[in-house]
């Protein structure tokens, strides 16, 4: 690699992936330049409609993020876009994007709808999978970022016939650009971040379930867009046949999973969960729905997945171990029977509606990225990567993250971008900041004098003027107390009318801005933008929302509409006469990151904030390095435990930026994020060390209590018992023994509900390769469920024909073991339902993880939650799974939830990438719209440190409340709970909001 | 005409339920007139005072929206504007003021459907109920 890369990154991917290493990457001070193949951003996540295991809105999840990469002065998207050529090397790179024709120009478009409205070509909707219909012209999805929409060529009139050119004609702003061609892009980089996700298996591959044949079969992709209250059928499930809500619903598992047949041997991880929420959000629609699940092996390894199923359960689901050979459709009702077999023999039972809960493929133009980016693919079709560097391709230089790398959930695709933007940051460190836009504002005006407010009415072209009565408005508004300026604009959003603002504003001598146009949401960051740049206190400007939320829902009263316009505007006025100026500041951050626990996760992210010009403090309470890797023969990915942890090792001695302090603990902590100061202590001698961020990286261990004459029969083992005989070669060869290896011991029990996920890929592991090392041996491996999630599937299949044996047992009847001359295994098989005796000679115990002693001590030093299980709790367990509500601190490995070594180290990388975004500018931006105490009202009463949700205020030695701009979030929780009225929320404070609402009937009572 | 309209105040979260005020409008849904919407960072920031002011300046009912339950931006922010909503309406119901004037309701981002919904059946209620007793309740938010 040439001295000094290129500080920009090409992302390739708008779905969670893509955005999460944008935005790590423009945080951290490089230019992204974001290419999507899609119209919009929100790849995968756009189109669920909620999340598990939190029933979260997935779009209230992603609509905050595609607006933050939209908006980042520092990411540029490019969609509807393609990478076709990458040249060049690791660190500078020439890429070509060939683009295809919006035939919309989305810096003039307003969004405003008129062309969709007469649009006369209709189509099948794409982004509901066909189920309902759009125009030629619109918008992907309703929150689409961009916020505009684009023309399906192969349906445009003008595009085939060169007719119609309605669109055109009703356009106020003039946005069409029918004539528009693609063009190719020529982008220099430095690194190449591929994120392109995943496809479902096409449902119609399954011919015996009839989908595409029988109507009410559907996919579950299909069913999740009805479930979307934003969807075709605006969340209502009806059976496509009559319209008929659904009473009996069956979901059949494994659908292009696990079918070797298809060519998909693997897991695709994800399904028996969203089929267990699919199956619930049924049941909130319609308790009474008789909700069927049929699956082979309930693979809930997640953080509280076990606890989601059993809720689902609980509500009435079904759970049915079998999966169906062939369904048939009555031609009368449409009903559908599925014929499988049970414990009682073969069945026939119909359903009102089939659900097929198909699996996940490579993109469908993995090949053409793939030859383009110059990457080799697996023999799967995903990305082929490295066991120990998740993420890495066959080429240097380009990245890849989320599902591209193999089926997974939105947590761990999040984990897989940030790693990957981190190893992008590491490589480009020296160019940080090079290419990255600094906005220089000219000096703010001082606020004094009295309010002289200014008006801007808009007509967004006729989309509020043709309701509302947009003069009458603005005339209304200027005769408002303290309105000095009061007019109409055509689109206020428009850079012409932005321009002129800023001159009203100059020539008016205006000091407050109030624009009545449409969303806080999507235009509140323009108009304090424009107003910055005019001189004038962001803070300063206030909006009414006449069009979203009037001109749009109340068409056929235009007269209500205008009252009601005229009523917004007041409020806005009387809010905005009351606003302050707020200051916006910068406060210095120590460019230290503490890293506590030196397992796999904690390793890789010392190495890559090291690596990326951090400095770090590790700190192990152990003698030695490596957590749970010294005593593993192999992880789970295969990889050689001691050679890796030999290879950590000297990567760690080799880099001056890492100070490892063994044998220590951390005692105390003080100071705030940015300026922390914690006490370590070694034997006894105690030293304080300044940091910025801290990783939390604690670990798990293994169960001690397990049992089965553990501890006293030195045939029984634990898992990392044996593997640590595993480490000598000539453990076990040739010997000609019987091991039985027993999972869920310790795990999915009443007192510890949680699967521990890693003990049945390791138990495969294990038993591969006793397998392998005594031929003549036996191995048996007793489950519940086996839970070989993604790729591990394989492994499994493996296993099975290594002749391994595996036998399914029921949680009500475990295996039994007798001691004698041979351990004496019973178990009742509950495939072949006999009770079998098994000899064994050895019996290896797949012991539960538990988070590791002390943890609760730890995190308390730094408030940082645990969940009810004992591990760490993330700010969401969907998009922020990496990071504690506590601010400045980072999570990563086992001690959120049991995690291979592989993933821990993933998560590492990932938590050092969000730890260096919030220190990578050396100064963390304070204040603005945050809650401030007035220590004069303070009663010191502690009600805001109780109700804070991130435990940001703390007493001050004067007894008084006291919170740091720098790290609060501004929800005003504690202003609405604070019993003595002495806390003010920026733009959201008392005096503003009593002021709003003092504006809602001067309309009234001056008519 | 909408004079003789109850008047409803919206207190709506900016993250969800204001959004999906938008989304309703976005989707060129209809709903009555009558309400106006007073965006908030988080439901928890409404205190009852805010609601009280409310009523004061004229609203004939107030609806305070957060996210789902579980699904708050802020962890639970919602949940705290719940209590107090539960709090104010007791309170209410003392003085002699119909409870159901004060509601609490929860949306996601993608509810602009449910949006429309509450805003017209939250009308239809305000419209069965007698002139609003305004001394009572000035009383109370002094």
């Amino acid at each position: 690699m040439q001295a000094e890369p290129v500080g920009a990154v090409l992302v390739v991917g708008g779905g969670i992936a893509g955005m999460q290493a944008a935005l790590d990457l423009a945080e951290e001070g490089f230019r992204v330049h974001l290419v999507t193949r899609e119209p919009s951003l929100g790849g995968r996540m756009a189109r669920l409609d909620k999340t598990f295991p939190t029933n979260d809105c997935a779009m209230c999840l992603l609509g905050p993020r595609m607006g933050a990469v939209e908006r980042h002065p520092d990411i540029q998207v490019h969609t509807l876009s393609e990478l076709v050529a990458l040249e060049g090397e690791a660190g500078n790179f020439t890429a070509r994007v060939r683009e295809e024709a919006r035939r919309v120009d989305v810096e003039a478009c307003t969004n405003c709808g008129s062309c969709w409205e007469k649009c006369p070509a209709r189509l099948d909707n794409a982004f509901d999978l066909g189920q309902g219909k759009r125009k030629a012209v619109g918008l992907f999805f309703p929150q689409a970022v961009p916020a505009a929409p684009h023309i399906v060529g192969e349906r445009c009139l003008y595009v085939q016939k060169g007719t119609c050119r309605l669109c055109e004609e009703v356009c106020g702003p003039g946005a069409l650009r029918l004539e528009a061609k693609g063009r190719e892009t020529v982008l220099e980089v430095g690194a190449v971040i591929l994120a392109p996700g995943s496809e479902a298996f096409d449902a119609d591959r399954r011919g015996e379930y009839g989908h595409g044949v029988y109507r009410n079969v559907l996919s579950a992709p299909e069913l999740e867009r009805l479930l979307s209250p934003s969807g075709p059928t605006a969340g209502e499930v009806r059976r496509p046949s009559d319209g008929r809500v659904p009473r009996r619903v069956a979901f059949i598992s494994c659908v292009g999973s696990r079918d070797a047949a298809r060519g998909r041997a693997y897991c695709s991880a994800v399904c028996c969960m969203y089929t267990a929420k699919e199956a619930r959000l049924l049941l909130e629609h319609h308790p009474a729905t008789e909700c069927t699940v049929f699956y082979q092996d309930l693979r809930a390894v997640g953080k509280g997945f076990d606890a989601y199923v059993e809720g689902v359960r609980r509500m009435g689901a079904r759970y049915v171990r079998s999966l169906p050979s062939a369904l048939a459709e009555d031609p009368a009702t449409r009903n559908l029977s599925v014929r499988y077999r049970d414990d009682a023999g073969f069945n026939r039972e119909e359903f009102d509606l089939v659900v097929l809960a198909v699996g996940l493929e490579p993109p469908a133009r993995a090949g053409e990225l793939a030859r383009a980016a110059r990457i080799e693919l697996d023999a799967r079709g995903f990305c082929r990567t490295d066991p120990v560097w998740p993420g890495r391709t066959t080429r240097e230089g380009v990245l890849a993250a989320g599902a591209f790398l193999g089926p997974r959930d939105i947590p761990d695709t999040v984990a897989s971008a940030s790693a990957a933007a981190s190893q992008v940051a590491r490589a480009l460190a020296p160019a940080r900041g090079r290419l990255s836009v600094t906005r220089v504002y000219p000096p703010e005006r001082a606020d004094q004098g009295p309010a002289r407010i200014g008006v801007a009415v808009c007509r967004c072209g006729t989309n509020i003027a043709s309701v509302v009565d947009v003069p009458r408005v603005a005339g209304f508004a200027a005769r408002l107390p303290g309105v000095a300026w009061a007019g109409e604009v055509t689109y206020a959003c428009s850079q012409g009318s932005l321009a002129e603002l800023a001159a009203v504003v100059e020539r008016e001598s205006l000091n407050r801005l109030v624009v009545a146009s449409c969303s806080i949401r999507t235009h509140l960051p323009l108009f304090r933008e424009a107003m910055r740049e005019a001189g004038l206190n962001p803070f300063l400007v206030e909006m009414a929302n006449i069009r979203d939320q009037c001109s749009w829902v109340h068409r056929d009263e235009p007269e209500a509409a205008t009252e009601k316009a005229e009523d917004l505007v007041a409020m806005a006025a009387y809010k905005a006469a009351r606003l302050t100026p707020l200051a916006t500041g910068k406060v210095p951050v120590v460019k230290t990151v503490l890293v506590v626990g030196a397992g796999p996760a904690g390793l890789a992210a010392a190495m890559e904030l090291a690596g990326q010009g951090f400095e770090v403090e590790l700190v192990e309470r152990e003698e030695h390095l490596g957590g749970n890797l010294r005593r593993l023969s192999r992880t789970a990915e295969g990889v050689d435990a001691a050679a890796l942890l030999a290879q950590l090792e000297a990567q760690v001695a080799a880099e001056p930026g890492i100070r490892v302090h063994t044998l220590t603990q951390l005692v105390a902590v003080g100071g705030s994020p940015g300026r922390f100061h914690s006490t370590l202590e070694r034997q006894g001698a105690r030293w304080e060390v300044a940091h910025g961020a801290v990783v939390l990286a604690p670990g798990t261990r293994e169960l001690d209590q397990v049992g089965y004459d553990h501890g006293s029969d030195p045939r029984v083992l634990t898992a990392l018992e044996l593997d640590q005989r595993l480490r000598r070669e000539d453990f076990a060869a040739g010997e000609g023994k019987t091991t039985v290896l027993l999972a869920c011991v310790g795990s999915r029990q009443d007192d510890r509900p949680y699967c521990s996920r890693t003990c049945c890929i390791q138990g495969v592991r294990q038993a591969r390769e006793l397998a392998r090392r005594d031929p003549t041996g036996r191995v048996y491996l007793l489950y519940r469920d086996l839970r070989s999630y993604g790729f591990w599937e394989e492994e499994y299949l493996a296993a099975r024909e290594e002749g391994v044996v595996f036998l399914r047992f029921d949680p009500a009847a475990p295996p039994r073991v007798e001691p004698g001359e041979t351990l004496t295994v019973r178990v009742r098989d509950e495939i072949a339902e006999l009770e079998l005796e098994l000899a064994a000679d050895r019996l290896v115990l797949l012991a539960a993880a538990v988070p590791a002693p002390g943890l609760a001590q730890l995190t308390g030093l730094f408030r940082a939650p645990l969940n009810a299980e004992g591990f760490l709790l993330e700010t969401h367990a969907k998009l922020a799974p990496l990071e504690s509500p506590a601010a400045g601190v980072f999570l990563a490995g086992s001690g959120l939830y049991p995690r291979t070594a592989g993933e821990a180290m993933v998560q590492g990388r990932g938590a050092a990438a969000r730890a260096a975004a919030l220190l990578a500018r050396g100064e963390l931006p304070a204040g603005g719209a945050v809650a401030t105490v007035d220590p004069e009202r303070c009663a010191g009463c502690l009600t805001c440190v109780r109700v804070c949700p991130y435990g940001i205020p703390r007493m001050n030695a004067l007894g008084k409340a006291e919170i740091d701009p720098a790290v609060c979030h501004g929800c005003g929780t504690c202003v609405g709970d604070c019993p003595a009225d002495a806390i003010e929320l920026g733009f959201y404070d008392n005096r503003e909001l009593r002021g709003k609402l003092a504006g809602l009937t001067v309309r009234r009572r001056s008519a | 005409m909408t004079r003789s309209e109850p008047l409803l105040v919206a207190f709506c979260c900016y993250w969800c339920a204001y959004a999906a005020a938008d989304l309703a409008g976005g989707m060129r849904l209809s709903y009555p007139p009558n309400v106006r919407v007073v965006e908030v960072p988080c439901s928890g920031r409404v205190e009852p005072e805010l609601i009280l002011r409310a009523l004061n300046e004229g609203a004939d009912g107030v609806m305070v929206a957060g996210c789902l339950e579980g699904d708050c931006h802020y962890q639970r922010g919602n949940l705290r504007a719940r209590r107090r909503v539960e709090r104010l309406r007791r309170l209410l119901e003392e003085l002699g003021v119909e409870p159901e004037r004060v509601e609490m309701f929860n949306l996601s981002a993608a509810m602009g459907p449910r949006f429309a919904q509450i805003v017209a059946e939250m009308t239809e209620r305000l419209r069965g109920l007698p002139p609003r007793k305004f001394q009572a309740v000035e009383e109370a938010g002094a």
